[in-house]
C-alpha cells in the first residue's frame, strides 16, 4: 500500500512537476508552522528597544520590526494563523456545500431550483464583502474569521457537488441499491459520496490560495484574526509604510511569505485538477 | 430576443427581492439588538443608556413586527432614504452619492486596464502554445494572481517613494472638477487593480482561444487558404471573446472587492474606504446601505451578462 502510494507520487511528481513544488511549498509550511517553536530563535511578541529596525543578520534573519521584534519568527509564527483559517474555512465550507449539493441533486425539483438560484447570486457576490458584512455583524475573532471566509466557499463545492452527483445518480448501481431496499441515506453516503468526492476535493484544493489571500486581506483591514497572534496581513497594515521607508523589509518578508504560500497551494491545485479532472487538462 | 430579455428581468425580480430579505435578515434581526448596535456606535463612552436605546428603536420601528419592518425598510431604500450616518450625521444617500464616482471611476479603469493587457495577452499566448511568450504570460499570469492587491500597492508606494520620492496626492479630487490629481490618485491604484485583473483576463483569453482554435470551422477556414491574420481574428477572435466578456461580470465583482483594500492603502475617499470607516465606527445604517446597493449591483450585473450572452452567441436558444 506504502510502496503503491510512493509510485503514484513519484509519477505525479514526473508528470506535474510544478504542483509537486506546489506541495513541496505547502509541506515545508505546515511543518514550519508545527514546528515553530523550535525553528525560530526569538519570542515573535517580545518587543526589543535595543534592537529597532536593524537589518538583516545572523541573528535576525530576516531584521527586526519598529518594535524590535524579530521577523523572521512573526513570519513562522503567522504561517499558523494562515494555515489554520485557510484549512478550517475551506474544510467547512466545502463540507457544507458538498451536503447541500448533494441532497439538492438528489431531491431535485424546487428544492434544487432553489440552491441553484442561490449558488449563482452568492458565486457572483465577491467572498471578501461577504466576509466583511459576516465580521460587521459577528465581529472579529479566529473563529468568526473562518467562518466569515468559509460562507463563500459553499457556493462552488455546492455547484460541483450538484453537478457529479446528478452525472451519477442516474447510474444502474444507484438503481440496483433501491431495488434491494437500501434508505436514502445509505444511497447517498455509500453510492453517490465515495463517487463525487474527487472533485469536491479537487474545487476544495483549488481555492486554499484564495483562502489565504482573504483572510490576509481581512488582516490587513485590522478584520482579522484579532492581535496578539502574529498574522501576515496585519504585519503590513498601519504605520508599516512609514517605517519601511528605512526599514523596507517590513513590507517584502510579509508579503512574499503570503505570495509563496498563495502561489504553493495553487500550483498544486491546479495540477490535482488536471490530473483528476481530465475534461480540463491543460487550460 | 425581446422575449427573452423580459423573462430574464422578470425572473431576476425574486432574485432581487430575495437577496434584499436576505440582507435585511442577516444585518438587522441576526445580531439581536440592532439598536443597542447603533446606541454604543454613537455614544463614545461605549455605555448606551436605556433611554437612547429606547429612542433609537422608535425611530427606526424596531417595535414593530418584521414583515412591516422590512417593507418600510424596502420602501425607504428605493426612494433613496437610507436614513443618517450615526457617525457624521450626514445622510446615508450623500455619503454614498459623493463618493461613488470615485470607486466607479477606479473599477471601469481598472477594467479597461484589464482588459487592454489581458486579453492581447492571452491570444498571443494561445496562438503561441509552450513558446516562450507563452510560458512567460502563464507564469506572469500565476504570479500575480498569488500576489495580494494590498502588497503590491504597498511595494509600488514604497518604491515610488523610495526611487522618486513621490507618493499619490491625498485629498478628495473628482475627475471634472480637478482632473490632474484625480488622475494622479487614481492611477496606481487602477494600474494594481488593472495588472492583477489582467492576470485573472489572459488566462481566460487563452482557454477559449485554445479551445476554438481546436474546432472544426478553424481548419476550414485555413484549408480554404485564408490569411493567418484573417483567421485568428474573423473566426477565432469573435467566438474565443463570448465567454471572456460573459465572465466580466465576474472579473467587475473581483475589481469592485479589490476597491476596497486598494481605496484603503491609497486613503482615496471612496465607497470602499467608507465601508471600512463604517464598519470600524459601527455606522450601522451605512453599512446596511452599502451592502444593499452591492447585493443588488451584482444581480443586475448578472442579468446585464446574461442578456449580452445571448445576444452575442446565436447558439444561445432564446426559448
Amino acid at each position: 500500500m506504502l510502496h503503491r502510494r510512493g509510485v503514484a507520487a513519484w509519477r505525479f511528481t514526473r508528470r506535474k512537476p510544478l504542483g509537486a513544488l506546489g506541495f513541496l511549498i505547502v509541506f515545508i509550511t505546515v511543518l514550519a508552522a508545527l514546528f515553530a517553536p523550535i525553528i525560530t530563535f526569538h519570542d515573535p511578541l517580545i518587543a526589543d528597544f535595543t534592537a529597532i529596525k536593524v537589518g538583516q543578520s545572523f541573528n535576525h534573519w530576516l531584521g527586526t520590526d519598529e518594535f524590535g521584534r524579530d521577523l523572521y519568527s512573526r513570519i513562522v509564527y503567522g504561517a499558523r494563523v494562515s494555515l489554520i483559517v485557510a484549512f478550517a474555512s475551506i474544510g467547512m465550507g466545502t463540507t457544507i456545500g458538498a451536503i447541500l449539493g448533494i441532497f439538492s441533486a438528489f431531491i431535485g425539483g424546487r428544492v434544487d431550483d432553489f440552491f441553484s438560484r442561490l449558488t449563482d447570486i452568492m458565486i457572483a457576490f465577491p467572498g471578501i464583502l461577504l466576509a466583511m458584512a459576516f465580521i460587521t455583524v459577528f465581529g472579529i475573532g479566529l473563529w468568526n474569521v473562518v467562518w466569515a471566509i468559509g460562507i463563500s466557499f459553499a457556493p462552488p463545492a455546492l455547484r460541483v457537488a450538484r453537478g457529479a452527483t446528478l452525472s451519477v445518480k442516474n447510474n444502474v448501481f444507484v438503481e440496483a441499491a433501491h431495488a434491494v431496499g437500501a434508505s436514502n441515506m445509505r444511497i447517498i453516503f455509500r453510492h453517490l459520496l465515495p463517487n463525487v468526492l474527487a472533485p469536491i476535493i479537487v474545487v476544495a484544493s483549488v481555492q486554499l490560495g484564495s483562502a489565504i489571500l482573504i483572510e490576509s486581506a481581512l488582516s490587513y483591514l485590522g478584520l482579522g484574526v484579532p492581535p496578539p497572534a502574529p498574522s501576515w496581513g496585519r504585519m503590513l497594515a498601519g504605520s508599516v509604510l512609514v517605517h519601511a521607508t528605512t526599514a523596507p523589509w517590513l513590507v517584502i518578508f510579509p508579503g512574499a511569505a503570503i505570495t509563496i504560500l498563495v502561489l504553493g497551494f495553487n500550483l498544486f491545485g491546479d495540477a490535482l485538477r488536471d490530473v483528476w479532472d481530465p475534461r480540463l487538462r491543460g487550460r | 430576443m425581446g422575449q427573452y430579455i423580459l423573462r430574464r428581468v422578470i425572473i431576476a425580480i425574486p432574485t432581487i427581492f430575495a437577496s434584499t430579505l436576505v440582507v435585511f435578515l442577516v444585518l438587522r434581526v441576526l445580531p439581536g439588538d440592532v439598536a443597542l448596535f447603533i446606541a454604543l456606535g454613537t455614544d463614545a463612552s461605549g455605555v448606551a443608556s436605556e433611554a437612547a436605546i429606547e429612542a433609537i428603536r422608535e425611530e427606526l420601528g424596531l417595535n414593530r413586527p418584521l414583515p412591516v419592518q422590512y417593507f418600510v425598510w424596502i420602501g425607504n431604500a428605493l426612494r433613496g432614504e437610507f436614513g443618517e450616518s450615526a457617525f457624521t450625521h450626514r445622510t446615508v444617500a450623500y455619503e454614498i452619492t459623493s463618493r461613488l464616482p470615485l470607486t466607479v471611476q477606479l473599477a471601469v479603469m481598472g477594467q479597461i486596464l484589464a482588459f487592454a493587457i489581458g486579453i492581447p495577452l492571452g491570444i498571443v499566448s494561445a496562438m503561441r502554445r509552450d513558446k516562450a511568450v507563452d510560458t512567460i504570460s502563464r507564469f506572469w499570469s500565476i504570479l500575480f494572481l498569488a500576489m495580494p492587491q494590498f502588497w503590491v500597492a504597498l511595494m509600488l508606494l514604497l518604491f515610488t517613494s523610495r526611487v522618486f520620492n513621490w507618493s499619490p496626492p491625498l485629498g478628495y479630487f473628482l475627475l471634472w472638477e480637478d482632473p490632474g490629481n484625480n488622475m494622479l490618485q487614481l492611477g496606481p491604484a487602477a494600474l494594481v487593480l488593472g495588472v492583477g485583473g489582467a492576470a485573472i483576463a489572459a488566462r481566460m483569453t487563452r482557454s477559449s482561444m485554445l479551445e476554438v482554435l481546436g474546432e472544426d470551422y478553424i481548419r476550414t477556414a485555413r484549408a480554404k487558404g485564408l490569411m493567418a491574420g484573417a483567421v485568428i481574428i474573423r473566426h477565432a477572435l469573435r467566438n474565443a471573446l463570448i465567454p471572456v466578456i460573459s465572465l466580466s461580470a465576474v472579473t467587475f465583482a473581483f475589481l469592485l472587492a479589490g476597491t476596497v483594500i486598494l481605496e484603503t492603502v491609497y486613503a482615496i475617499p471612496g465607497l470602499g474606504s467608507l465601508m471600512l470607516t463604517s464598519i470600524r465606527t459601527r455606522d450601522y445604517e451605512v453599512i446596511q446601505a452599502l451592502v444593499l446597493i452591492s447585493v443588488v449591483v451584482v444581480v443586475l450585473l448578472n442579468l446585464v451578462v446574461d442578456i449580452v450572452y445571448a445576444w452575442l452567441d446565436p447558439r444561445i436558444s432564446y426559448s
